[in-house]
């Protein structure tokens, strides 16, 4: 008895996780997600929009209008909406679903249907998002990754040119404190950074102006950091800063540095005769094209310096061929695996900047192939009906007529 | 039972309370970008090696340090103002008497342009309320193009201002502009 009846209790779960109502609902949660994300897209832009209602990190989404007023009720996160119907999908339409020649066709429809749910899955996990910053009658040809900070180390030629940097990793920063060290050993160049005093979010001073100065924090080369409120909402205003202490072989002290993100230029010291640069910065993500920016149009909300629209008429240039392109929202420019799109813009200064949001994925084209393969299955499953239905049909008429 | 689940957690409390210390090896490399070519003002410059870099400020887009003990500060910036008013506005910081025209002051080449030398010796007031220094000298220099006033100073002890001379003279001779960044062509869209 107590058999039958939790038998029965698991194949009402079975027939609940794989059965059509879970897909209907997630499929109708879809379309409002989409629909608000689509209206909400006109004031905080598409990359915003993005975030907030498809990114793995959002579970609740609450559709809003610009100025920040809700104008529906709290909807799930895309991102896990998507995960539910995937394990529908592959419940309902592949394993429950009755298998013959006759369902061959809503077979293979189902399995690219949920090869682009994967697709979306592996896109999330695997992307890699950055930043180029270029103002207008400028080119570019590196990004910065979103939420990184590296030290760069740089030695420089006779010319004063800078060679390749070593990199402190944004790994390997990413978990310091304030009150942690982490000693990074240059092998090759026979010093040792000692990183200390590590402020996510932080402001720089000069010990001459400032109104009072922390007892318990360094002042190097006159000035000193201090930490800053965190600011969630536009996490690029957080500027990281710390502080290195090079030292020799020997254990003794070259040089103190002060290292913030917020300095447009690096900082310096000198062992065995040779200059070295050192900048605290997002971490650098070299392209495979160059940028340049013709024009860069935008406007603002009235009585704000928050952009409403923006467009920017720049040229591509990779291995020598040159191509030109308008970007705007939903008009982005891909490259081999990169696609670029334009995320804000500014004309602080008098000189107009674009930024443009750099975002690279192994499964871009995936979604391409699953639509092919879902044309496929649905093609043979309705020529597979009008053949049965042509079929009987003739068959209807042969019996009238005997 | 209860004593060593007490034991684990003063050992927990104890671990995280500590600071932490962890060593790495740095060999990543990456490849050069335009962001190696960007310099401030897009001036690229040689200093020499006893000069050191130091964070930037409001009004000194290039700074550093150098001489003995590192007591002399060189740096550079864009100003406000005709050359001959920010050379007796400098002339002012060690107490002297402003001059009525260019012709005192000699002449380098800064970027292709004749500039202004100035130089003082004494009582520097630095002002921004901080204390006169007693036997200090200024070296520096100003190069003017059309609204655009490029300033570049060395202040310190007079000793130690004397001997870096040469090598102030040749770090301003020597600048270059660079914008590797700019686009030279004129821009010809085609597509949409």
């Amino acid at each position: 008895m107590s058999n039958s009846s939790s038998k029965s209790l698991v194949q009402k779960i079975w027939r609940i996780i794989s059965g059509f109502e879970i897909a209907v609902v997630c499929l109708g949660l879809l379309f409002l997600l989409t629909f608000f994300g689509t209206i909400e897209q006109k004031w905080i832009g598409l990359y915003a929009v993005i975030q907030k209602y498809f990114d793995i990190d959002s579970f609740l989404v609450f559709p809003s209008r610009g100025d920040g007023k809700f104008i529906f009720l709290p909807l799930p996160g895309a991102y896990w909406v998507m995960v539910v119907l995937s394990i529908n999908m592959f419940c309902g339409g592949l394993i429950r679903a009755r298998k013959g020649w006759k369902t061959v066709g809503v077979l293979i429809s189902h399995f690219a249907i949920l090869f682009m749910l994967v697709a979306g899955a592996v896109s999330s996990l695997s992307k890699v998002e950055g930043q180029m910053s270029v103002y207008q009658g400028e080119k570019s040809d590196f990004a910065q990754k979103y939420h990184t900070t590296t030290i760069e180390v740089a030695k420089l030629d006779e010319g004063g040119h800078r060679l390749p940097p070593k990199i402190i990793s944004s790994a390997s920063l990413r978990s310091l404190k304030r009150d942690d060290v982490l000693r990074a050993e240059f092998p090759d160049e026979g010093f040792t950074m000692d990183i200390t005093g590590m402020l996510g979010s932080s402001n720089m001073f000069m010990e001459q102006t400032a109104e009072e100065i922390d007892e318990d924090g360094p002042v190097v080369d006159g000035f000193f950091l201090r930490e800053a409120e965190y600011n969630k909402d536009n996490e690029l205003a957080n500027m990281a800063g710390c502080y290195a202490t090079v030292k020799d072989k020997e254990g003794n002290e070259i040089q103190e540095l002060i290292l913030w993100m917020g300095n447009p230029s690096p900082v310096s010291f000198v062992h065995n005769e040779q200059r070295y640069l050192v900048t605290l910065t997002m971490e650098i993500w070299p392209m495979p094209f160059e940028v340049e920016l013709h024009k860069s149009v935008g406007e603002y909300y009235p009585g704000t310096r928050k952009a409403s629209t923006f467009e920017s008429t720049i040229t591509k240039v990779a291995n020598d061929q040159r191509e030109d392109y308008k970007i705007f929202m939903n008009n982005p420019m891909r490259h081999g695996g990169f696609t670029l799109f334009q995320a804000n813009w500014s004309d602080t200064g008098g000189k107009p900047f674009s930024g443009f949001a750099i975002v690279t994925n192994p499964s871009d084209k995936w979604p391409e192939y699953s639509l092919y393969v879902a044309t496929v299955g649905l093609l043979i499953h309705f020529l597979f009906m009008l053949f049965r239905f042509s079929g009987g049909s003739s068959r209807s008429r042969k019996s009238r007529e005997s | 039972m209860r004593l060593p689940v007490l034991f684990a957690v003063v050992v927990m409390l104890f671990t995280s309370c500590h600071e932490s210390e962890k060593s790495i090896q740095v060999t990543e490399t990456r490849v050069l970008t335009l962001f190696d070519q960007k310099y401030p003002g897009n001036l690229r410059d040689r200093p020499p090696l006893s000069w050191r870099r130091i964070p930037p400020t409001q009004f000194r887009a290039v700074n550093f340090v150098g001489g003995p003990d590192e007591s002399v500060e060189i740096f550079a910036g864009n100003s406000n103002g005709a050359g001959l008013s920010n050379a007796n506005r400098w002339l002012g910081q060690f107490g002297l008497s402003p001059v009525p025209d260019e012709s005192t002051f000699a002449s380098i080449e800064i970027l292709g342009r004749p500039s202004l030398l100035v130089e003082a010796r004494g009582s520097y007031n630095p002002g921004m309320g901080a204390d006169p220094e007693e036997g200090f000298a200024l070296l520096g220099a100003i190069r003017e193009s059309g609204g655009d006033v490029l300033t570049f100073k060395m202040v310190g002890p007079a000793e130690a201002v004397e001997g870096m001379r040469k090598e102030f003279i040749d770090y301003c001779e020597s600048l270059e502009n660079v914008g590797v960044h700019i686009i030279e062509e004129e821009p010809k869209v085609t597509e949409s």
